[in-house]
């Protein structure tokens, strides 16, 4: 991955071959979009199958799991929460980044989240789902998840039933999130497909994006219903991941035991679900480009700004951390002392070590100086937030939970304090793991069959506006909708179609 | 009870990890990580002492029984040193199969090589205990198996324990007002598609050719 005019190009734009305002790199664009869709690359088939497999398997070990119980899963009676509650933590926090930053730039307006916006959404989507089927194996006995929401034996007042009624929320926010953004693309789909394909699965998307898009014809009066709605939703959303993921917290902020039981988890769930979200993110953005050559609209400097808003959320993430052992450390009370000195110096000493170096000095270093401030530093640091903060979160479960807390007066004499726990990895909740982790690019290769990778509608009209205004500037004289297809000499814009010149092109836009 | 103070729930002394194999992990993070996790194993002695282990009913209480760990020094050896060595109990677990051994407690041999434990079980059926004598460095000198079948399990707690559970009051208070939200949340999620998808049909929004 090449970043060697990472300070040059103009983010946004396409790297090389004109601008996207140009006719031919209009083309371009949905030529690029649809090549997922209509394209069949030679390394799919096999992608896919490996990615199947590997989830297979996974279903496999829940289903050892289901037969013999969670003790096969390393699980005992002090390891009591443990990778499925670190993993229900992690996938449902990576989830927020996508759909978050993507509302975030679209409230801001920021010009170059474009070429990006149908992948952040289209991963956020993807993994939410994976993140909540890990209450399934958390749970031990799927044939009794029903009780948690079925009267008689209901709780209303656990906060897992609470993690249910917010994830769900969020999961349809998130769906409707990507869905309206999609309908111009769906209408613009369909008549590409009309042009150049044929044949039984040509015909079903056909059909499948007439209903899902509707009659869109990109009239100014649709445009305005659509930008507004989808204004609203980006509102609505950025609140509502502060609000679920610090629901989320509860399950853990609301208990009594030491190093759950911390008022600072709501925010520092908050921030390491988008500082993981950011970096996902940037893996899924990398590993799209590379596999169907998206290099002209996504640069390096998308990459750059992403690992900018990574480290920033990353360095508040590593305050946060300092914030939550210093408190604990410093009250000194017997439980969250004790808690505290295993996990600095004491048995899970590795695992923090190891989260607080990848995570937190290892990114940061890298953002920091120019010469690993490129493309592929961004994806390493990326890749070490997303296996370090994994490990953290078993750093946040495991350790409280084998913490000893009772102690009873025992009938023979004595008081009885208990030891420390343990918790053991078996291969069951690695398989379950990698499974959940291999699925996340499986369903993307899945959902991109059927849905440009790129938002054609929002690309074309954002630089057609930027194409428009530039020539507004510099050649007064002319209306911005006169339909030139010139570059102006000296200037980094070129002189796009119109909004008209497209309809034109296309019959009905 | 024995003369041997039991010390039921004292933190179990785990032997060391050579430093070897602490730098192996360090230089290995992944691996290390998931080490991490993992308490050490007890390893097996090869020579010095051996050690039985054997348990009868506990004199004047029927639910309790001695465990009682003897270890015997090698042909040869003062019997000196028999005395002041640590021996470790422990329980199999039976509810989660490939769980960690419960620690039930240690004791001390005395001057004749016997450490006695007072076992209360908790919970009835076949069980597999295991005791382990380690020197004072916590290295295992040697370990032993012996099992029995309790017929009665009891709470070993003097007294009720009491669970701090949260206010009922409070709880509903806060489904209600978040499940309200939820509502209205779904509601206007919906409403939001579906009024995009009325308007594209709309006279006047939508394309008329």
């Amino acid at each position: 991955m090449s970043d060697d005019n990472a300070g040059t190009e103009t983010v946004g734009a396409p790297g090389a071959g004109g601008h996207l305002g140009e006719p031919h790199v209009l083309h371009d664009v949905r030529a690029a979009a649809m090549r997922p869709v209509v394209d069949t690359p030679r390394w799919w088939w096999p992608t896919v199958g490996v990615l199947a497999a590997v989830v297979v398997l996974g279903v496999v070990a829940w289903a050892v799991q289901v037969a013999d119980g969670l003790g096969v899963a390393g699980y005992n009676d002090q390891g009591f929460w443990a990778v499925y509650e670190a993993d229900l933590v992690a996938f449902i926090g990576v989830s927020y980044g996508g759909a978050v930053v993507s509302a975030i730039l679209r409230l801001t307006k920021a010009t170059w989240r474009a070429p990006l916006t149908r992948i952040a959404e289209a991963t956020a989507l993807v993994t939410l789902p994976i993140g909540m089927l890990f209450i399934i194996p958390h749970l031990g006995s799927p044939w009794r998840i029903w009780e948690l929401v079925w009267p008689p034996d209901w709780n209303l007042s656990s906060p897992i039933l609470w993690d249910f009624f917010a994830v769900s929320t969020y999961l349809l926010a998130t769906a409707v999130f990507f869905y309206l953004p999609l309908i111009p693309d769906l209408a613009i789909a369909r008549r590409l497909l009309g042009e150049h394909q044929t044949g039984l699965r040509a015909r079903a998307l056909r059909r499948a994006y007439q209903v899902l898009g509707g009659r869109w014809d990109g009239t100014p009066p649709q445009r305005r219903l659509l930008q507004g709605a989808i204004g609203l939703v980006a509102i609505m959303i950025i609140p509502m991941a502060v609000s679920v993921h610090s629901v989320l917290s509860f399950a853990f902020a609301s208990s009594s035991r030491a190093g759950y039981a911390e008022t600072i988890f709501p925010v520092y769930f908050v921030v390491a679900a988008l500082y993981t979200g950011v970096a996902l993110v940037v893996i899924s953005v990398a590993a799209c480009r590379r596999l169907w050559h998206l290099e002209r609209f996504i640069n390096p400097r998308h990459f750059v700004r992403l690992g900018l808003v990574m480290v920033a959320f990353g360095a508040a993430y590593i305050y946060l951390t300092f914030t939550e052992y210093l408190v604990d450390g410093y009250s000194g009370t017997v439980d969250s002392a004790a808690w505290v000195r295993q996990v600095l110096v004491g048995r899970y000493w590795i695992p923090f070590w190891f989260y607080f170096v990848a995570a937190g000095v290892v990114p940061l270093a890298i953002m920091a100086f120019r010469r690993t401030r490129t493309a592929t530093g961004v994806v390493v640091a990326s890749g070490l937030v997303l296996v370090a903060m994994w490990v953290k979160r078993l750093v946040i479960v495991i350790p409280p939970a084998t913490e000893p807390l009772v102690r009873a007066p025992l009938a023979s004499g004595g008081v009885l304090t208990g030891n420390w726990g343990s918790y053991h990895f078996t291969w069951v909740p690695i398989a379950i793991t990698v499974a959940a982790t291999a699925a996340i690019p499986l369903l993307l290769l899945i959902l991109f069959r059927f849905v440009p990778i790129l938002p054609i509608g929002e690309m074309e009209e954002m630089e057609l506006e930027v194409a428009g205004s530039s020539m507004a500037v510099e050649m007064s004289a002319v209306g911005a909708g006169a339909g030139l297809a010139a570059t102006l000499p000296g200037s980094s814009f070129a002189v796009g179609t119109s909004l008209h010149d497209i309809t034109d092109e296309e019959g009905s836009w | 009870m024995s003369e041997e103070r039991s010390t039921i729930g004292r933190p179990v002394r785990r032997p060391r990890r050579h430093l070897g194999a602490k730098w192996l992990l360090g230089t290995l993070p992944v691996l290390a990580v998931v080490l991490g996790f993992a308490s050490p194993g007890t390893w097996a002695a090869t020579v010095g002492p051996s050690l039985r282990l054997a348990a009868a009913p506990a004199p004047g209480n029927a639910h309790t029984v001695d465990l009682v760990a003897t270890v015997q020094e090698p042909a040869g050896q003062s019997s000196s040193a028999l005395s002041g060595i640590s021996v470790d109990f422990e329980v199999h677990i039976g509810e989660f199969t490939g769980a960690p051994l419960l620690d039930l407690g240690s004791a001390t041999t005395d001057a004749a090589g016997r450490a006695v434990l007072t076992y209360q079980p908790t919970w009835t059926g076949d069980q597999s205990l295991v005791a382990t004598a380690t020197d004072s460095s916590g290295n295992t000198l040697a370990s032993a198996t012996t099992s029995l079948t309790a017929a009665v399990a009891t709470t070993p707690f003097a007294g009720a324990i009491e669970s701090v559970r949260p206010d009922g009051t409070i709880g509903q208070a806060v489904v209600g007002v978040l499940l309200a939200i939820v509502v209205a949340v779904w509601i206007a999620l919906i409403a939001i598609v579906v009024r995009v998808n009325l308007g594209l049909h709309r006279p006047g929004v939508a394309h008329t050719s």
